[in-house]
């Protein structure tokens, strides 16, 4: 099963999501996810949420289909891959029957967990610059099925306007705890030699090296000349 | 200041736990690209390089305690031969599957998972300190393990028979973890070692509460009489393996 995973970086900043894992279940979910997305510092906390409780929309689709880092997020288009785009007519369509029976297959998921009104957990995406690729969490609105979520998280997250909306049961979220928060994040901080910086400072390090060793040999050149 | 009994005892200590974590480290790398999924390849890779990191820090403080300029943790390793390692002979068998692997891996979190508590109230500040460090990590790593040990176990047929297989070969090894060494007491009563005795019967009590979660069955009398000075084969492989590239050029500067 496939598992979207939401990253805190630091307690005041909302859960984004980094991207997904697959894991027969939430435990595991939340433990791949830790490995692939908390690997380099700046983790507090992440979600895993099955795909299958997620509920997703665009409020403008025409403006999204110019974008195609947008695109490849928005569940509607006809698959995330961007170059499915390109291909035969006979595959799109083969796709959107997946499309279609993934979705059955969410609505029936919602229909079993989420009859009811219910907390819905409200992630959105609001800006088309490359660093916020992905929905961020806004908070949660009590609704009674996705789609009455998704009005109500327009109107009460009506500002900054929003290109896509995401909702899941809060009750689908499965959350890293405090606790567990120093074994699992706080590691990787002593960690330098896996960011990318730290091989920044080795190579100026031996060019500086490098430097000073023909310093002290055109020194000497100019010893031996005098 | 420590008498030369207690230096040799502790000196021996920590050569043994820094070998087990080092060539553990080394099996569990040969996953690397090999893992069945992408994520557990990842995972496996962190692990691999956390105990490497705890080896390194043990190596430290045992080049401290030895007070000889030119070892260093990188000569310990690249430069030793089988003979002079102390590692338990469970950490030098080939990878084996995946049920293997996880079942090894969960054995010696257990066992650091009641051995570091007692580290971490030692005498000795750096060790200690490193203690502290190590056990931070092995919160995860026991996690990791336990999930895993209990997924295989409780899955399928396979999976199970796979379990039992991997318990059947380890078990006898595993009690090598705990076995004695000279100077023990010496380092219990100095407070700077603690006695293994009582941890053992804590690690029995934990693995066995799981082993039999999971309906797999370890021998009561299973023991290996073998001391950290015997090997089987598979060492002087892993090391000729290991310590080529540094062997191909000793004075190259890394």
């Amino acid at each position: 099963m496939r598992y979207e995973i939401f990253k805190q970086d630091a307690p005041n900043q909302p859960h984004s999501n980094v991207g997904s894992v697959h894991a027969p279940d939430a435990e595991m979910a939340l433990m791949h996810a830790r490995d692939v997305y908390g690997r380099r510092p700046n983790a507090v906390s992440m979600w895993a949420v099955p795909e299958a409780a997620i509920y997703a929309t665009s409020r403008e689709p025409e403006v999204l289909s110019h974008e195609p880092e947008a695109v490849s997020r928005e569940p509607e288009a006809v698959s995330r891959e961007p170059e499915a785009l390109s291909r035969e007519p006979e595959a799109l369509s083969r796709e959107a029957e997946t499309q279609s029976s993934k979705l059955m297959a969410q609505s029936s998921w919602l229909k079993a967990h989420g009859s009811r009104l219910t907390s819905y957990a409200v992630f959105r995406k609001t800006s088309q610059r490359r660093s916020m690729t992905y929905v961020a969490y806004a908070g949660t609105v009590e609704a009674s099925t996705p789609e009455a979520a998704v009005t109500a998280a327009m109107r009460k997250f009506s500002s900054p306007e929003t290109f896509v909306w995401w909702v899941c049961p809060e009750a689908a979220i499965s959350k890293t705890e405090a606790e567990a928060a120093p074994s699992w994040f706080e590691p990787a901080k002593d960690k330098v030699y896996r960011q990318q910086s730290y091989y920044g400072d080795v190579a100026r390090q031996s060019r500086r090296q490098r430097a000073e060793i023909a310093g002290k040999l055109s020194g000497e050149e100019a010893q031996d000349d005098a | 200041m420590m008498n030369a009994e207690l230096t040799f005892a502790l000196d021996q200590r920590l050569l043994a736990l820094a070998d087990d974590e080092l060539i553990l480290a080394h099996r569990d790398s040969e996953w690397t690209g090999h893992a069945p999924m992408i994520e557990e390849d990842i995972a496996l890779a962190n692990i691999a390089q956390d105990e490497l990191g705890h080896a390194t820090l043990w190596y430290d403080i045992l080049c401290d305690l030895r007070k000889q300029p030119d070892e260093h943790a990188d000569q310990l390793v690249y430069f030793r031969d089988a003979a002079d390692w102390r590692n338990a002979q469970l950490f030098e068998l080939p990878k084996g599957d995946w049920a293997f692997t996880m079942l090894r891996q969960f054995l010696f979190d257990q066992f650091e998972w009641v051995v570091l508590p007692a580290l971490t109230k030692s005498n000795h500040t750096a060790l200690a300190q490193a203690a502290a460090k190590v056990l931070r990590e092995e919160i995860y790593h026991t996690r990791h393990s336990t999930a895993w040990v209990r997924r295989l176990g409780q899955g399928t047929a396979e999976s199970h028979r796979r379990m039992q297989t991997a318990l059947d070969v380890q078990w006898p090894l595993a009690s090598q973890l705990f076995g004695p060494m000279p100077g023990d007491a010496a380092l219990a009563e100095a407070g700077i070692w603690p006695d293994m005795a009582p941890l053992q019967q804590q690690w029995l009590a934990k693995v066995g509460e799981m082993l039999a979660e999971c309906g797999l069955v370890a021998s009561a009398t299973a023991t290996t009489r073998a001391s950290r000075h015997s090997h089987t084969e598979h060492l002087a492989t892993l090391l000729t393996d290991m310590q080529s590239v540094a062997r191909l050029d000793p004075q190259a500067d890394w």
